[in-house]
């Protein structure tokens, strides 16, 4: 072979001019899936993050490097023998005044949000959660053919984003506009319930806004060392999916490795320290809970294994507590309990192992056979739902499958305990599953949706194409 | 020109480099076809505020330094695009060459491997490198000066015969 570097790299540029590549046509045509899809992305990720640090602590089941075999499970299928009336509705549909391809509603506290696009506007509604009465409603806010309309929410603020980066600020009391803001195109957006929070892909600036006026906090100037993440800092008891950030401190990830802890309102610099193998990579197995920052992903270079780092915000100190084998990849990691890390060790493309790891001594609890391929897994205390080869399994907090299903459901934690099994877009049966007992609850009906469903533990808001509906969830 | 002609025209301008740094990057055509289609689908996605931004290119090439980062998202992109639309042309297999080279890249840290890559396969500057990755000169000159000496040493080379001057480029 050559021996000198331009020749080699010469080489390598041939042969990559000779990669057929897709056209301008497919790219522009994907890109416009990407933006039909990309709420629904979003809103699975929040999901498993703020459910993913469901810790409690106390939970005296642990073994010793134990590996466990699966155990028989109930099914939830698709067909059940006993008919089933609909779901119970609560007030009346909440009408769009025209036919969507979807919606997202979410659900904060007692209020349903939902938007949609009017033309080239955006038309957002406030309903009651407990009545499905319309509380205000309101129209504006301009998007375009290749953009969507997208809302989230806290108790004290309605964000509304069109997707292409405007984002508009509204009181919840009656939907006035408060004060507006623009996103950039990678970076990233924290929501804390006094504190709005944005960092720069470009520049690695990171702003903090108070969320009600807009009014700038502090900011982080753009540098050499620039920031590259930013995680808010979850605690117990922030479970349910749509609970915004309340603990102060905000952890901020540079590119060196570097993490710092600010408080979250004044920017202050609490603690800044370098873990012993510091991040690098994208944001994906990073997790701030409970004081400390959990990073799961490649080490320096490919010939380095994967490993999980855990570093204690409170002292700085920080340890390996797993290592992979050379070749191995981490898959889905989250926290699964008090002081506990759940990650899937992808073995190769035909074996895979869900382990439980403590995050003190870094011994392995438990493992069990895993989904090759690609996985998710997503946590409530120390139980867990995993996903991939087409099956949704509940795993105890033992490493035992608790049940399975290997229908279109879609699966989420409904709370500490249950399981909500929702039926595919198209319609079907809605039922919980009692994660002790694997016990299912067939509830009702639910019409074919047009985008994805939010819930709280017994209310059930579903969006068809011409209205957004309140079901009640009732065992 | 329409909005379409504007991002057509840029992606026949300009693919061919980012599948080249792609490349470079993953070392696998596959993975490079399917990086190189989900950028520009980011890219379409944001098009119109992409206008305003001085370096376009430079915005496709973060998309893939993520998107690459790990196995993990790189089987992500395939499967979307799987979902999405049939798959490219299949392709050649890689030369020795190539299997070498990406083999001693994947040795080297990741900010190491994308300096080589802007420099030698889409010929920038250090200057040019230090202005896209917001490093210094003096880092981006070490970033290259020490991914050659780890190629080298992975290649069983010794550096000296691994360089071509870039340290001396500005």
């Amino acid at each position: 072979m050559p021996t000198d570097l331009d020749d080699i790299f010469a080489s390598v540029a041939r042969e990559a001019d000779l990669i057929p590549l897709s056209t301008a046509a497919q790219a522009r045509k994907r890109g416009r899936q990407r933006t039909r899809n990309g709420i629904i992305a979003t809103a699975a990720a929040v999901c498993v993050v703020l459910a993913g640090v469901g810790v409690a602590a106390g939970q005296g089941q642990r073994r010793a490097d134990k590996t466990v075999a699966p155990t028989p499970s109930p099914s939830v299928t698709a067909t059940t023998p006993t008919a089933v009336g609909p779901l119970p509705p609560v007030g009346k549909p909440i009408t769009y005044g025209r036919t969507l391809d979807e919606t997202h509603p979410t659900i904060v506290k007692d209020r349903i949000y939902d938007a949609w696009k009017v033309g080239e506007q955006i038309a957002v509604v406030a309903a009651d959660l407990r009545t499905g009465e319309v509380i205000w409603r309101i129209q504006g806010f301009s998007t375009g053919p290749e953009l969507g309309a997208f809302v989230s929410a806290t108790e004290d603020a309605v964000l509304v984003g069109n997707g292409g980066g405007s984002n508009w600020v509204l009181d919840p009391a009656d939907g006035s506009q408060m004060w507006t803001y623009t996103s950039s195109h990678l970076g990233e957006e924290l929501v804390h319930e006094r504190v709005f929070v944005q960092r720069n892909d470009r520049t690695g600036q990171v702003d903090a806004h108070d969320l009600r006026t807009g009014r700038k906090l502090w900011s982080i100037a753009p540098s050499s060392d620039m920031v590259d993440q930013i995680l808010g800092m979850r605690v117990y008891g922030q479970e349910l999916p749509g609970s915004p950030l309340t603990d102060d401190r905000l952890v901020v990830v540079r590119r060196s490795g570097q993490v710092q802890v600010r408080d979250i309102v004044s920017g202050d610099v609490k603690r800044t320290t370098t873990p012993v193998s510091p991040p690098n990579g994208g944001p994906e197995g990073k997790v701030a809970y409970e004081g400390k920052f959990y990073d799961g992903g490649p080490g320096c270079c490919d010939t380095e294994p994967y490993r999980v780092v855990v570093t204690d915000l409170t002292t700085g100190a920080s340890k390996k507590i797993f290592i992979g084998k050379l070749g191995h990849t981490v898959g889905s990691m989250t926290v699964c309990g008090a002081n506990r890390v759940c990650l899937v060790d992808e073995v190769s493309d035909t074996e895979a192992w869900l382990r439980a790891v403590d995050a003190n001594t870094g011994q392995v609890i438990w493992s069990v056979p895993g989904p090759v391929g690609g996985s998710s897994l997503v946590a409530y205390d120390v139980e867990l739902l995993l996903g991939g080869d087409g099956v949704t399994r509940l795993i105890d907090g033992n490493g035992r499958e608790v049940f399975r299903t290997t229908t279109q459901a879609e699966v989420e934690w409904l709370d500490g305990g249950r399981v909500l099994v929702m039926p595919p877009t198209t319609g079907g049966e809605v039922q919980i599953v009692n994660t002790t007992y694997g016990t299912v609850t067939r509830l009702g009906l639910l019409p074919a949706r047009a985008g994805t469903c939010a819930h709280t533990p017994d209310r059930l808001v579903c969006p068809t194409t011409k209205d957004v509906r309140v079901f009640q969830l009732r065992e | 020109m329409t909005t379409t002609e504007d991002f057509d025209d840029f992606y026949r301008d300009t693919s061919r480099r980012l599948a080249r740094y792609a490349y470079g990057l993953t070392g696998d055509p596959g993975d490079a076809q399917d990086l190189v289609q989900e950028a520009y689908a980011r890219a379409w996605q944001r098009w119109r505020r992409l206008a305003d931004y001085e370096d376009r290119e430079a915005w496709l090439r973060l998309v893939v330094n993520r998107l690459s980062a790990d196995r993990w998202r790189r089987i992500g992109v395939r499967r979307a695009r799987t979902a999405a639309e049939p798959p490219p042309p299949p392709v050649p297999p890689p030369s020795e060459n190539t299997v070498l080279l990406i083999r001693a890249m994947r040795s080297l840290p990741m900010v190491h491997r994308r300096a080589l890559a802007l420099h030698y396969l889409l010929d920038r500057s250090v200057a040019e490198i230090a202005h896209e990755t917001g490093a210094s000169v003096g880092t981006v000159k070490s970033w290259l000066s020490r991914g050659r000496a780890g190629l080298a040493a992975a290649l069983g080379e010794t550096p000296a015969l691994a360089t071509n001057g870039a340290d001396d480029a500005n």
